[in-house]
């Protein structure tokens, strides 16, 4: 599990420079040709939504999705797991709707071949670029139902976390 | 209580109950959306969640988040923070209050290179603090100076509340971020006034430094590496972006190139931070733009149950013609920011009240500023305010959340001072936007 949230995240990691590498060489393109390529606009926006869906199992399991601790820190452990346990239950109750949910919209996006609206020559299909809401949901799903079973392990390593982590 | 009433207000009560369980602000928000989307059209109803989400990840000028976080988390790893405030403090450090004025100006450049407000509280908070309560200037004084001095990156640019705002807005990010220099960098002024203010009146609350102990020394060097290289980059991305010759997502990409350049000059760049760098930045990008998502889902699903037309009418049915519609549209600002993340209340707020507001006759450019101010002024006000939350997090255990509280007040008096005279002042926000034009 821990390899699998790990490599989803080194993925869009990796994809940092090359996110940079493009939109600098768009930049570089209209200065020295003075007619930018249409690609890099759209595979910026690939890259980017791409490595922000597949890092967030990562961010759970790290404990970095921004959250008030007010009331969890002013209550007993025991009060302090239910938050935690109704907390883990919502993520994966909207993994579920947006695994269900996005699958659908990418299912139908497939079998149209969807194309990139935005009126660029280069016009790519992106039916493929719609399955990643319901891959980044699906990841964050298993790091939520993973917390679930290992309360404890959960438990312990909030104890010493910040009021608001982020 | 009609149904189109009972729905929208249900959405910001769950809200409010969801993230004062802590539940992370994303999920609540995804929560809340999904409910009542099923709640108002059944089942096939959260599909508008979805539409809203692929819309957070298909939008060109939200690429400048990722890229913006990476030049922060460069700069930050490269020690350059550190080198810029003891720089400034050689330079200001026979001044009484010297200590303070440095922190502030800190805040304000670093808001400038980074862009994200919790790298401004916590830089500080780590660097500043320590410092201030060290030459035994007062508690109060010093917090206050940290949490005003580093929520001050919201409005400095490149600010990324700014590149959301403009992003759903349509209101040109170049014209926010002209307008939020000039707005920032008087807001620091006015900080530094207090500060020479208190200094007068209570002279004890700033001690001076006595001994050559507390004279700093910095070399020629650090100060070229401090303060001459960041001030650099910084003209180079803030005049790439305001001069229309790159988009805020290439001017951050031109930050990233020159933080990479400037670390590697200073012998601080090595394939370990790099790698160390892209990761943290996906992870933080990646809890932003799930927290974008979802706010844009929940804005959605808000809109779908009429909750538009439902502020609307109590917007206008606010006592005092226009200025009650401005007014009631600060107070909705300032109280969801005291509650919401940032960029999360921009996504939800600003769809909603901008019409409203522009209906009224006020300025598209001045109102998307306003809003800005007190998005940073409920930012640090209590009991909520996320930069608290930042501060307490790295300041010493003695420090209880109480001391923070009190210590933002006079900065939040300051703060609203600002906000009045902005809005019997407009061209206080808009003059340097207007000269660009």
């Amino acid at each position: 599990m821990r390899r699998i949230q790990s490599g989803a995240a080194w993925i869009g990691a990796m994809l940092m420079p090359v996110l940079t590498v493009v939109v600098l060489y768009n930049i570089v393109a209209r200065a020295l040709f003075d007619r930018a390529p249409s690609w890099p606009f759209e595979v910026s926006i690939f890259i980017f939504g791409i490595m922000s869906l597949l890092a967030g199992g990562q961010v759970l399991r790290d404990h970095e999705h921004v959250a008030v601790d007010i009331v969890p820190r002013m209550v007993g452990r025991v009060s302090r797991r239910v938050l935690q346990l109704i907390s883990l239950l919502l993520i994966i109750t909207v993994c579920v709707f947006l695994i269900i949910d996005g699958s659908i919209v990418a299912i139908e996006a497939t079998r149209i071949r969807e194309r990139s609206i935005f009126q660029t020559t280069f016009n790519p299909e992106i039916w493929w670029f719609r399955w990643m809401i319901p891959v980044g949901a699906a990841l964050i799903l298993l790091e939520a139902v993973r917390q679930l079973f290992i309360v404890r392990e959960y438990d312990d390593n909030t104890e010493g976390d910040d009021d608001v982590v982020g | 209580m009609s149904w189109a009433e009972i729905l929208p207000l249900g959405m910001f009560v769950s809200l409010f109950l969801l993230l004062g369980l802590g539940v992370p602000v994303a999920f609540s928000l995804f929560s809340v959306a999904i409910g009542f989307s099923v709640l108002a059209w059944g089942t096939g109803g959260s599909s508008i969640v979805i539409s809203s989400v692929f819309g957070s990840i298909n939008n060109f000028t939200l690429v400048a988040i990722p890229l913006f976080i990476l030049m922060s988390v460069l700069l930050e790893r490269s020690k350059i923070v550190e080198e810029l405030f003891d720089s400034l403090y050689s330079i200001s450090w026979r001044l009484r209050g010297g200590l303070a004025m440095a922190g502030i100006a800190v805040g304000a450049v670093l808001g400038a290179i980074s862009g994200v407000v919790a790298a401004g509280v916590i830089g500080l908070g780590l660097i500043a603090l320590p410092q201030m309560m060290k030459y035994r200037y007062d508690r109060n004084l010093s917090l206050g100076v940290v949490m005003a001095g580093g929520t001050l990156g919201q409005l400095i640019p490149p600010s990324l509340n700014m590149v959301v705002y403009g992003a759903i807005t349509g209101v040109s990010v170049a014209s926010l971020f002209a307008g939020g220099l000039a707005a920032g960098v008087t807001l620091a002024l006015i900080y530094v006034a207090y500060i020479v203010f208190i200094g007068l009146i209570r002279p004890g609350s700033l001690p001076k430094p006595t001994g050559t102990q507390a004279r700093p020394t910095v070399s020629a060097r650090g100060l070229f590496r401090g303060l001459v290289l960041p001030a650099v980059l910084i003209t180079v991305v803030l005049s790439s972006i305001l001069s229309g010759a790159a988009t805020p997502t290439e001017g951050a990409a031109i930050g990233v190139l020159g933080t990479v350049l400037l670390a590697a000059v200073t012998g601080s760049m090595s394939w370990r931070v790099a790698k160390e760098s892209f990761w943290s930045s996906v992870k933080t990008s990646s809890m932003i733009i799930w927290i974008l998502a979802g706010a844009a889902g929940f804005s959605g699903v808000f809109a779908g149950v009429g909750g538009m037309a439902f502020v609307t009418r109590m917007a206008e049915s606010a006592p005092g013609g226009r200025w009650g519609v401005l007014i009631f549209a600060i107070v909705f600002v300032f109280f969801l920011g005291m509650f919401l993340e940032t960029m999360a209340l921009i996504m939800l707020a600003a769809p909603i009240l901008t019409p409203v507001v522009l209906a009224q006759g006020f300025g598209d450019l001045w109102w998307a500023l306003l809003f800005m101010v007190i998005l940073q002024t409920a930012f640090l006000t209590p009991p909520f305010g996320f930069a608290i939350f930042y501060l307490k997090s790295v300041a010493h255990r003695s420090i209880r959340i109480e001391h923070i509280y009190r210590a933002t007040l006079p900065f939040i008096a300051l703060q609203l001072l600002f906000v009045l005279i902005a809005v019997f002042v407009p061209g206080v926000l808009t003059w340097l936007p207007d000269l660009l034009k």
